[in-house]
């Protein structure tokens, strides 16, 4: 056997010897990977099916062509558009009449544009398109789908492909027409170069151009809630990792002896570091499989939610089902291992530096030093000035980001600063008159150093769950307000006929059980050149009752209904950094650069919505967008005549049911969006308690040999295991005590920048900063209940068989 | 004289990589009140485990260890425990001073736990084993010598009824061990205590009122 073998052999060895040092040494690589390898593959799940939602788009990615009625378009319009050097290509999409679920997309190979991502993603792999080309009856689709209509026998020839979303399938147009009994139509057209200048054609064929969401859209509207994820991943992983430094320094503490024994019989620096190295890195990769395993399980778990949240949200569609790849694998394994290895670094440094003879720093002067060491303050004063500075900034989404990290981590500097001022106050200003309660509150103190990253991890994960409830909390309430005054009327409808808008506009009124109408309209504009979204809309009473304003001047609604007075929404305010009594200017590309002067006189907040917007009254709208008609309509109705209303307009006019909206349907549906939305982000925050009170757990477990020993002398003394045991208990319920109160205002902080910084930044809406005190003392308390379990079962034990241990320590000098 | 400690047909086995090894067997011996015993014996002849025994913190397989009308190991380990703090104090071959108490404080330590705290006699011993320069440190900041001194300060500084000491001059100098064993001196004349000395010091043997000899399991007067 080689030198190198019997190295890692005695290395393993110590494993074997203390099983419970290595089940929690598995346990925290495995936590950490879990959460992180599910974050890493819910994310990634979610960016390939961005990208696969890029196969509805051509090259010009965010725009496509539908009729103004939404109805499907008739073939010969492809010849119209074609003759007039429109650059098109056709699609026809629609759900199998025998199985709904299936969706079938039909595209015309000859057309499609060989510069989009789709042509190169999809087509230039191994001569597919080729193929497509020869074979109209190939037909894409994932495995998962193929399985499902090959029970439908559609006499296709299904090729698998993992670039298609679940229930998709693409074929040729001509297939597509037979498939979905749509023969001679087409759904929409895709732009496939740029617009012509000349869009006369369009309108005389009844079509219109329409901006769709690409790919880079949606990453880019999702990106915070991505980042939101693997922030709280990350911390995950930090927390949990604690767990595993605890018990890495423990072990590599009840080794000194060994490795200086090593180095005094010839083995090499080189040889011992690479050896320990090893041991580390087959350790951290053994338990990080478990935890990529395990993630998986959570990623499945989880994903439904997040695909629910990011489709009702940001439309976008993302498999529900995970891909995993090898690579995948081995990414989500390097960061177990280099986590590991970070945090044996300075072990490793020692054992680099060390010399034969010389022993390395024990235990106990570490333990010992702790109490003059402040090399903390000067670094938490440097991440003062650096918040101060990133607060001065502009507010960006990674800035913000930075700010809650800069947060979390000067407050974990500070934590172990805060709990030794608080224990020498009470050691300083109070003397006892029994020894036994002075040597508690001396003790207390030494013990922070003992368990200080599990209190950090503890603080940690309780702050972030008080900061992020109390922002959710806030939000919901805010959210819920908002919503009554925003739905200003029972009855919503829609409807993309002009003729039939001017209908209902001018003949409703006369409906008995009908109040008052309220015509919508919406368009695009630019600002700054940045889209913009410009609603029209009538400023009457109903309006200014109940619209929620954020600010507004005097006179805001008269300013509104009879001069140039707007209003715009948060996102608008905070992007352009516009506020009241400011002249803006608005410029419609599609109309000849029509520029719109318009004074801002409020603005109103603007939930869920990711685009900058302006209300303008429908006069003003209508004389500068004079081709736009409202196709929406918000429908004041008599008290439970809702039904009667909706049936009177299905009838009159010809408008489907799904048109026809109920207020309470769109409350129902907001809110339980927004219930789905925090459902991942609730439940990060929980597990991260759960993996804080084990670190907790582990870590007083780990360290409760060297604390028996550290009590005997009491022992000995006469102090009964009964008095140790409560006095035991009782110091690290004080410590987390502390802890947990020191914890409520970071948790406040970070609401703060979760409510003013990283909400604006991410979604362009600031959040009002409540608070909830009942609900902190929930979290507190269930805290608070965790933490004495993980102290009680650890004490307990630790207690149950002190007698041998205590003995073991004096047995040593027969 | 009324015998003090009282050992009877005490017998300890230890169990070690799954063998059984016989410590004592049948020991019996008694020691008087207000005299001085020094339990001499080779390395591992159960010097510290007797001491132990007789502390209450390890249990006989069987026999009965009486400290004048308390017989140890029929209690409870509440009782023991309230017995050993009120009653006997001891000083380990590692010191056992607490960690996070200065030296001072673990002088004081045990003295005001039991509520005999007497400051007089504590700046006494403080001057006679040399502590003065030393009582606002920690013990991982002076040597083995001193920590020994220290805990050697605490355990007399009780007053205790017994003293058991295991190898109290082990880590000393001449010097220092002959300032202990005048504190030894002092305990046993002006409070009347009992001392029991485990020692490899024939100079420390020399100068204690008894020496018992541990060999082959038996204990023997010398």
């Amino acid at each position: 056997m080689r030198l190198f073998d019997i190295l890692i052999m005695c290395n393993f060895k110590h494993w074997f010897r203390k099983p419970l040092q290595l089940f929690f040494l598995f346990l925290g690589i495995s936590l950490a990977t879990t959460l992180w390898s599910s974050i890493q593959l819910i994310n990634t799940q979610a960016k390939k099916s961005y990208e696969s939602a890029t196969l509805l788009i051509s090259s010009n990615q965010n725009k496509i062509i539908k009729s103004v009625n939404n109805e499907l378009i008739a073939f010969g319009s492809f010849a119209k558009l074609r003759r007039n050097k429109w650059p098109v290509t056709p699609i026809l999409e629609g759900g199998l009449p025998n199985n709904d679920q299936i969706k079938i997309i039909g595209v015309d190979p000859f057309t499609l544009s060989k510069n989009s991502n789709f042509y190169k993603s999809f087509f230039e792999k191994k001569d597919r398109y080729q193929e497509f080309l020869i074979n109209n009856r190939l037909a894409f689709a994932s495995p998962e789908t193929i399985n499902k209509i090959l029970k439908l026998n559609l006499n296709l020839e299904l090729v698998k492909t993992d670039s298609l979303v679940k229930n998709l399938v693409l074929v040729d147009i001509s297939i597509a027409e037979n498939l979905l009994n749509k023969s001679g139509r087409i759904t929409r057209f895709e732009l496939t170069d740029r617009i012509p200048k000349d869009r006369k054609i369009l309108t005389e064929i009844g079509l219109e151009i329409i901006k769709t969401k690409s790919s880079d859209d949606l990453k880019q509207l999702t990106r915070s809630f991505h980042l939101n994820l693997t922030a709280f991943g990350f911390l995950g992983f930090i927390v949990g990792l604690f767990i595993v430094y605890s018990t890495l320094n423990l072990s590599f503490e009840q080794r000194k002896s060994a490795f200086t024994t090593l180095r005094l019989m010839g083995i090499s620096i080189k040889t011992l570091f690479l050896s320990t190295l090893l041991e580390i890195i087959l350790l951290s990769s053994i338990s990080g499989l478990v935890g990529v395993f395990f993630g998986h399980i959570l990623a499945s778990f989880l994903l439904p939610d997040v695909a629910s949240t990011i489709g009702n949200i940001y439309g976008a569609n993302i498999k529900d089902q995970l891909v995993f790849s090898v690579t995948e694998i081995i990414i989500a394994l390097l960061m177990p291992i280099f986590g590991a290895i970070l945090i044996s670094t300075s072990f490793l440094i020692q054992i680099y530096k060390s010399e034969p003879l010389s022993n390395y720093l024990p235990f106990l002067k570490i333990y010992f030093n702790y109490y003059k060491n402040f090399t903390s303050i000067p670094i938490i004063f440097i991440l003062v000035i650096l918040s101060v500075i990133i607060l001065l900034s502009p507010k960006e989404l990674f800035l913000s980001f930075m700010l809650i990290a800069i947060l979390i981590l000067s407050s974990s500097l500070l934590l172990p600063l805060f709990l030794r001022l608080i224990l020498s106050l009470i050691n300083n200003s109070i003397k006892f008159k029994n020894p036994l309660i002075t040597w508690f509150f001396r003790d207390t103190f030494k013990q922070i150093r003992r368990i200080s990253l599990s209190l950090n991890a503890l603080m940690l994960s309780i702050a972030v769950t008080i900061g992020v409830d109390n922002m959710v909390k806030s939000f919901e309430e805010t959210f819920s307000i908002w919503l009554d005054k925003r739905l200003i009327t029972e009855m919503y409808v829609r409807t993309n006929s002009e003729t039939v808008a001017k209908k209902i506009s001018m003949e409703t009124e006369k409906e008995e059980n009908i109040i008052d109408i309220y015509p919508i309209i919406e368009t695009e504009s630019y600002f700054d050149n940045s889209k913009i979204s410009v609603v029209g809309f009538k400023p009457k009473k109903i309006y200014i009752d109940n619209w929620p304003i954020v600010h507004k001047s005097v006179d805001m609604w008269k300013k509104i209904q009879k001069f140039n007075g707007i209003i715009i929404n948060e996102q608008f305010h905070y992007k352009f950094g516009t506020n009241i009594g400011d002249e803006i200017q608005t410029t419609d590309l599609l109309n000849n650069n029509n520029k719109l002067k318009s004074v801002v006189v409020g603005i109103y907040p603007d939930y869920g919505n990711s685009i900058p917007q302006i209300m303008i009254s429908l006069e003003r709208f209508k004389d500068y967008y004079s081709n736009s008609f409202p196709n929406n309509f918000a429908v004041d109705v008599k008290k439970g005549s809702f039904n009667n209303v909706s049936e009177y307009i299905q009838n009159k006019y010809d408008i489907l049911e799904t048109d026809i909206i109920n207020q309470k349907t769109i409350k129902e549906f907001s809110k339980n969006v927004f219930e789905k939305t925090f459902t991942v982000t609730r439940s990060l925050s929980d597990a991260m308690i759960i993996i804080a009170t084990l670190t907790l757990l582990t870590s007083l477990v780990s360290l409760s040999e060297i604390r028996v020993i550290n009590l005997s002398p009491l022992w000995a003394l006469g102090i009964t295991r009964g008095s140790l045991l409560k006095i035991e208990f009782a110091q690290f319920l004080l410590l987390i005590l502390i802890t947990l109160f020191f914890a409520i205002p970071v948790g406040l902080l970070i609401c703060f920048l979760l409510t003013n910084y990283l909400n604006i930044s991410a979604f362009g809406w600031k959040l009002p900063f409540q608070y909830y005190p009942a609900m902190w003392g929930k979290t507190l308390f269930v805290s608070l209940i965790c933490c004495i379990i993980s102290i009680a079962l650890p004490t307990f034990l630790m207690f149950k068989n002190s007698t041998s241990l205590m003995v073991k320590r004096y047995k040593n000098e027969c | 004289m009324v015998p003090y400690l009282v050992v009877k047909k005490l017998n300890k086995d230890f169990e070690s990589s799954g063998e059984s090894f016989e410590v004592f067997k049948d020991l019996n011996f008694e020691i008087n009140s207000n005299t001085s015993t020094a339990l001499i014996g080779e390395s591992g002849s159960g010097k510290t485990t007797l001491i132990h025994l007789i502390a209450g913190l390890e249990s006989p397989d069987s026999g009965t260890i009486k400290i004048g009308d308390f017989d140890i190991w029929k209690y409870s380990e509440q009782k023991r425990a309230n017995f050993r703090l009120n009653n006997i104090s001891i000083i380990f071959q590692q010191y056992n001073l607490i960690p996070s108490l200065n030296v001072l404080s673990n002088i004081n330590f045990h003295s005001q736990l039991i509520k005999n705290y007497d400051q007089n006699f504590r700046d006494e011993l403080i001057n006679l084993l040399g502590l003065s320069k030393l009582l606002k440190k920690y013990p991982e900041e002076i040597s083995g010598g001193q920590q020994q001194r220290v805990a050697i300060a605490r355990a007399i500084l009780t007053k205790p009824k017994l003293l058991l000491a295991d190898e109290p001059t082990g880590n000393l100098d001449e010097e220092n061990s002959t300032k202990v064993t005048n504190a030894f001196e002092i305990l046993q004349s002006r409070y009347n205590s009992t001392i029991v000395i485990a020692t490899h010091s024939k100079k420390l043997a020399q100068n204690l009122n008894l020496k018992l000899i541990i060999k082959n399991k038996k204990i023997n007067k010398i």
